[in-house]
């Protein structure tokens, strides 16, 4: 089960979501949360797509419907808005299963395609209902009011503790039953299938739990926002997010996410600050993808994990990087 | 009463000719290669960016003169992508692979177009053409919306005659078929694969120009092509030819009839009609 270090990984964590929300000034913790979401994201995308095997390309769906849910639920009840927080990721999970029900019986292009089309009709609707704003959207006004005091510490303090029990919470599931299983599954879902493996239920379990985690990070986001449209929240960029920092990161691995989201972010504020265009940035980064793929089609962290354990226990490390 | 329907009608066979164009570039692409194109969207709007630089450039050239230009400059584009990273990436097993590498060319294409032209509207300046109306048999008819279904219905008929009727045709169909044993017969397999991306890519560049003729396309349009090529592949049976323009019919006579009861739905009923036949078909399994 639970090894004393990573519990203390848990607890260290903690204390640094704690310390940083409070600590750190307000300019550098907007960039910091929004740092922490991609990578929330991108981890559920590679969760869904690195070890479950299935590619989404409608993932920016849930991030809409997760920050949809929460401004809905804080503006039109009196529950206090970290409440309502803690329930997105619940009631987005919960519509997950009955859409993932219909989705899988779509397979591979068919299911990409399809939760794509999904997330643009989402989008469609949002724009269509007049109870949610329309096409200008919803401001968030829990209760009425306008949110006082400093968000962002709070979210900070959320998304930090929250990527770091991921981390901790996925490397734990992957060495339960269930875990090997999905280890399984990655390697290959017809020898998984064969061993006995409920390759359908693991399927709707991954999609229904990236669905939430991908809402929660959606929620979190907006919340610093505070404002909500669905040209934003259901936007495409999303998923070019998600892709990018787990292809470029390291598909199927714990850490390549967050060397993406590293490498994504770290680009972008560099490029920024010697005062290239978002155009260029851009370039750059795609660049950067088409070459990590055709010379490690894995990724970045796979590739040097390889290198650095090549020596010893090249296979562990591969699994549990 | 029936010439509004037969309005109607006329409307969603060509909106649909131009659906199956956008699709059927995407649908070569996966049925031969079988590589799923990200970048086919990018291609399109690079298309309809090239008739609009080549009109403002030489505005004396005649509208067959643009349709060549801006399908050249896009196959060459196409067979460049092939031949310097996606042939590679179809080394790997992983299919998943090469469709990724088409997702990083996609971000670089969309903002090359994004750098060198700016984030503005453009459309291609028909004249008169956009208003023209013919008369036939007590009907009138826009000029624009036939010259753009005969267009894609001339390229629908060049595609397959090409695929079934020539030589190169048939190597294309060995190497989708059977890609080691076309290979072993002396197929040059590189050299095919290059020359179908570029086909791919110029048909991507028909259906840019058609676009930019009945509206305007912007740098960031791409995305929203590929998805509408999506549909058209998906629905007409993946990597199907002659699927794709009953699909691209299909989509486009649901887009016309629904915009006629909610005029701002954008492609909302599109995507359900798509999204309910696609469910509908899996479900009792009469998806490949």
């Amino acid at each position: 089960m639970i090894r004393p270090w990573e519990i203390a990984a848990l607890a260290l964590g903690l204390a640094a979501a704690i310390c940083g929300a409070t600590l750190i000034g307000s300019g550098s913790l907007f960039l910091l949360c929004e740092i922490l979401v991609i990578f929330l994201l991108a981890q559920m995308w590679n969760l869904l797509a690195g070890f479950a095997g299935q590619i989404s390309l409608g993932h920016q769906a849930f991030v809409g419907l997760g920050a949809y849910t929460l401004f809905l639920a804080a503006n039109e009840t009196a529950l206090p808005l970290w409440l309502v927080l803690a329930l997105v990721p619940v009631a987005v999970g919960l519509v997950a299963i009955p859409l993932g029900l219909v989705m899988f019986h779509l397979k591979h292009a068919y299911f990409a395609v399809g939760m794509w089309v999904v997330a643009e009709i989402l989008m469609q609707l949002a724009a269509k209902a007049d109870w949610l704003g329309g096409t200008s959207g919803l401001v968030l006004r829990p209760g009425g009011n306008m949110l006082a005091g400093e968000p962002e510490r709070v979210v900070f303090a959320i998304a930090a503790f929250c990527a770091v029990a991921l981390m901790v919470g996925l490397r734990v599931f992957l060495r339960t039953r269930l875990g090997l299983a999905t280890l399984a599954l990655r390697e290959n879902e017809a020898a998984a299938a064969s061993a006995g493996i409920d390759v359908r239920g693991l399927h709707l379990m991954h999609f229904a739990l990236t669905a939430a985690g991908t809402a929660l990070a959606g929620a979190l986001y907006y919340i610093t926002a505070l404002y909500i449209s669905p040209n934003d929240a259901f936007q495409i960029n999303w998923l070019i997010a998600m892709m990018f920092v787990t292809v470029v990161g390291g598909i199927g691995t714990l850490t390549g996410p967050a060397l993406g989201t590293i490498i994504l972010i770290g680009a972008r504020e560099a490029m920024t600050a010697w005062g290239f265009t978002g155009g260029q940035y851009w370039i750059v980064m795609g660049l950067l993808a088409v070459v990590v793929l055709l010379l490690a089609p894995r990724g970045l962290w796979p590739a040097i994990a390889a290198r650095r354990g090549a020596t010893q226990h090249a296979t562990t490390e591969e699994t549990e990087a | 009463m029936i010439a509004g329907l037969i309005e109607t009608l006329f409307q969603g066979i060509t909106l649909g000719g131009l659906y199956g164009m956008i699709g059927v570039g995407l649908a070569l692409n996966f049925g031969i290669l079988r590589v799923v194109n990200l970048a086919q969207g990018e291609l399109i709007t690079i298309g309809a960016f090239l008739a609009v630089g080549l009109v403002a450039l030489a505005p004396g050239l005649s509208f067959a003169a643009v349709l060549v230009g801006a399908f050249a400059g896009c196959a060459l584009i196409g067979a460049a992508m092939q031949a310097a990273a996606i042939e590679r990436a179809m080394a790997f097993r992983d299919p998943m692979v090469p469709m990724l590498v088409t997702f990083g060319l996609a971000v670089i294409l969309r903002n090359l177009l994004v750098e060198t032209m700016g984030a503005d509207l453009r459309g291609l300046d028909v004249g008169g053409l956009g208003q023209a109306r013919i008369d036939i048999a007590g009907l009138s008819l826009g000029v624009l919306p036939l010259v753009t279904l005969a267009i894609a219905l001339a390229a629908f008929g060049g595609l397959a005659a090409l695929i079934y009727r020539t030589a190169f045709g048939r190597q294309v169909r060995a190497l989708s078929d059977r890609p080691d044993i076309a290979a072993l017969m002396g197929v040059r397999v590189r050299r095919v694969h290059t020359l179908v991306a570029a086909l791919s890519a110029g048909l991507a560049a028909i259906a840019g120009v058609l676009l930019a003729m009945r509206a305007s396309v912007s740098p960031f349009s791409g995305v929203a092509h590929l998805l509408v090529a999506f549909e058209v592949v998906v629905l007409g049976g993946l990597g199907s030819i002659r699927g794709a323009l009953g699909a691209g019919m299909l989509l486009g006579l649901t887009q016309v009839v629904s915009s006629r009861f909610d005029g701002n739905a954008g492609l909302l009923y599109v995507h359900l009609v798509f999204f309910a036949v696609l469910v509908f078909r899996a479900m009792t399994g009469r998806l490949s």
